[in-house]
């Protein structure tokens, strides 16, 4: 295979590189289109996966109002519960089932205070 | 013949190859190009044109019209009513007395039931709604709607059982829903159920504070606009348009549980040993004219207020029903006197038992002789006969005026609905004769609410300051709170006659002190009601209307109201038993209760008592001292 050498100076070579990379970087018709059909694809790939993440977090932000209606049902339920046994007769007739019963009037003493020394008292001593 | 055609494919121009071998390009026609794609943009335009007529179109669907844009509007756009949370009522304790929760419904879509599956449906729902499955099963095959609740307000473990089960996908209860709604519920059932009403299952208030504070309460609704998916959720990158609900305010009412609890208590008991129609109890705090206990009988629970008749759980006996208030009036009718300057405290009129106006012949209770009564001997007896000599003394204009003063025949401005304002005659009114002045004076003839005496006593107590009642100590809204300030109204009487009237109680309550202590000192002489404290008192016997201008004779109403202690008075306590069977004057029942009450709400005040103030075999407390 015969083959041409020829050897060029560095100086040809520099301007000979310029004088192609204009071609190169010529687009004609056809490699328009495809950098466009790139560009169209990566921009619709990017939405789709902030469309895709939106919906995502859509989707976690409703399974977490579900559970927040949930625990909102639960807390009204305990709270029933606990307004229940708070109720005062309720607290009156257990006390009463466990046999306790009003002060007579001759259990009372009456303290009168109203001379006693102010200094507290402190109630852990060490 | 028949023709036959062989197509071969040619280039319209074929290009010439060139001379190095290489493989020319395709060349299409600009032409053939441009009217493809003509082609194309006039078909796709077609299709968007149809697309857009249709959308826009009416169609007939199931007899009705309906415009296909909006019909797919619809199915994707949602507007969901966010209900609020109706204020939670509690007592000054801070004990929840009604609240509001989402209770589960459970709804089956009949028409999604096949006949041989409703039967096995009816036994598994059945089963855990405790229902009978026959009845569920007529429910269940009845196709003429396609929503059918079949129970209310379930126990929210079957409708988790229910919803766990159609979460899993099992098929034992497909068609069956569980709805969720918010119910009020009342913990403490019947108590205070008269002055706390109910809600209706609109969520509207249907008496009591509930129906007063019903705007405030029930909060304001919130709106959400949204695109929805198949489950009826919210899209979360779709529009939304949110209008946030405003939950209803919280109400701190000025009711004592203690307090409520030992009225209602002593209520329930009287009435049972009598047999009574009824009764009501109020507990007034003197110097706020906060209301402490309102317990009345008979009384429902406002969790199940349907099955009673509308006459008990829309009128509070306290506040709007009406009744001759008797010889409690007589209290009054002794500040009238003493404020007017139409008599003294000394002043004296003869009571001879009984005594004829305008052609009637009107008397004490016992028709008894008590001789010349000062105002305070006429409390002591309640004597009739002087009473009424003493309003005459008084005169038309100032006795009326100062009952006007009182309170009489105009609400109280309670927070509290469907307050009746009484009934009071006057000479501008219609078949007045002066004989009505003669029985008013000893509480015959005019009819006042409970709370209306018995804020007319506090006046008293409050030496002379009439405050106006109140319910609600507090309106909050998350922890924000804004408290009602007591207010007075006015100086109805100057304090020095109060305080004469006080002493005057004193000793009508001493007088009537026998009914409690007879049995445990053995002696039936004046002593003190409550040991070891003054309190202060006034009963009454009254006759009941009968309708046809004349009074019941098989039946009255016994009550005291006083207050205690007498001087710088906490609580006014006014106690009223109706149609009692066994005591036909009413007072030995109604004195037992107020004494009671009263020597609990001294001993609830860690008020001392006075040693002093015991008479024989009475115990007043002891007091020691604190460094002895």
């Amino acid at each position: 295979m015969a083959v041409n050498l020829r050897r060029l100076l560095p100086l040809q070579q520099m301007r000979a590189s310029r004088r192609a990379l204009a071609s190169y970087l010529t687009l004609d018709g056809g490699r328009t289109l495809i950098l466009a059909a790139i560009a169209f694809a990566l921009m619709s790939l990017l939405t789709l996966a902030q469309t895709g993440r939106s919906a995502t977090l859509g989707q976690e932000l409703a399974d977490l109002e579900v559970q927040r209606a949930v625990l909102l049902r639960e807390r009204g339920d305990l709270s029933l519960q606990l307004a229940e046994a708070q109720a005062f007769r309720g607290i009156a007739d257990r006390a009463a089932a466990d046999g306790l019963r009003p002060a007579t009037r001759d259990q009372l003493r009456y303290i009168d205070l109203s001379d006693a020394d102010p200094t507290p008292i402190p109630l852990v001593t060490p | 013949m028949r023709h036959s055609r062989t197509y071969t494919y040619r280039p319209a121009r074929a290009a010439p190859r060139r001379a190095d071998g290489a493989v020319p390009s395709l060349h299409i026609s600009r032409m053939r190009l441009l009217i493809v794609l003509v082609a194309v943009a006039a078909i796709m335009l077609r299709v968007g044109i149809q697309l857009v007529t249709l959308t826009g179109e009416t169609v007939e669907l199931n007899g009705t019209s309906v415009n296909l844009r909006q019909m797919a509007r619809n199915e994707v756009n949602s507007r969901q009513v966010i209900e609020p949370t109706r204020g939670v009522i509690r007592d000054r304790a801070g004990n929840t007395l009604a609240m509001s929760i989402e209770a589960p419904w459970i709804v089956v879509d009949p028409t999604t039931i096949s006949d041989a599956r409703a039967a096995d449906l009816a036994r598994e729902l059945g089963g855990v709604l405790g229902m009978p499955a026959a009845e569920l099963e007529a429910l269940l095959t009845d196709r003429t709607t396609r929503y059918r609740v079949v129970r209310r307000w379930v126990d929210p473990s079957t409708a988790r059982a229910i919803l766990e089960s159609l979460a899993a996908g099992e098929l034992r209860f497909s068609g069956v829903f569980v709805e969720y709604h918010q119910r009020r519920i009342y913990p403490a059932g019947p108590s205070g159920a008269a002055l706390l009403g109910a809600v209706n299952d609109e969520g509207t208030g249907v008496a009591g504070v509930e129906a007063y504070y019903d705007d405030i309460l029930r909060g304001r609704a919130g709106i959400l606009t949204a695109e929805i998916d198949a489950r009826a959720q919210p899209i979360g990158i779709g529009q939304q348009e949110l209008r946030a609900a405003n939950d209803g305010i919280d109400l701190e009412l000025t009711i004592d549980p203690f307090i409520q609890s030992l009225a209602e208590r002593e209520l329930e008991q009287a009435i049972a040993i009598q047999s009574a129609d009824g009764g009501v109890i109020i507990v007034l705090d003197v110097q706020s004219g906060a209301i402490r206990a309102m317990a009345s009988l008979p009384s429902f629970d406002p969790n199940e207020y349907q099955q009673y008749p509308a006459s008990v759980y829309n009128l509070n006996p306290a506040t709007s029903q009406v009744y001759e208030p008797g010889s409690t009036f007589k209290a009054i009718l002794a500040a009238i006197g003493l404020q007017t300057g139409r008599f003294s405290a000394d002043t004296q009129v003869d009571d001879t038992g009984e005594i004829d106006r305008y052609g009637y012949r009107l008397g004490n209770w016992n028709r008894m002789a008590n001789g010349l009564l000062t105002p305070g001997r006429m409390l002591y007896y309640s004597s009739n006969v002087a009473a009424l000599q003493f309003a005459e003394m008084i005169g038309t204009e100032s006795f009326y005026e100062y009952v006007d003063r009182f309170g009489f025949g105009r609400p109280t401005g309670v927070d509290i609905s469907a307050e009746a304002t009484g009934i009071v005659s006057s000479p501008a009114s219609a078949g007045w004769s002066p004989i009505v002045l003669s029985t008013n004076g000893y509480g015959q003839g005019i009819a006042v609410t409970p709370l209306q005496l018995v804020r007319a006593m506090a006046t008293i107590a409050n030496d002379g300051v009439m405050m106006r009642p109140y319910l609600v100590e507090r309106r909050c809204r998350g922890a924000e709170c804004v408290s009602t300030q007591p207010r007075a109204i006015k100086q109805v009487v100057a304090p020095d006659v109060a305080q004469a009237v006080q002493r005057m109680l004193v000793e009508s309550a001493n007088h009537y002190a026998p009914v409690v202590w007879s049995e445990i000192t053995g002696q039936g002489g004046d002593t003190w009601l409550v040991p070891g404290y003054e309190v202060a008192a006034k009963t009454g016997t009254s006759s009941i209307p009968n309708g046809r201008g004349g009074y019941e004779t098989d039946g009255v109403i016994g009550s005291v109201v006083g207050f205690a202690p007498a001087k710088q008075a906490r609580y006014a306590i006014l106690v009223k038993i109706d149609r009692p069977r066994r005591d036909p004057w009413g007072v030995d029942t109604a004195i037992p209760v107020f004494q009671a009450i009263a020597e609990q709400l001294m001993r609830y005040e860690h008020i001392p008592p006075d040693a002093a103030l015991a008479g024989p075999g009475q115990i007043a407390g002891e007091l020691v001292a604190a460094h002895p």
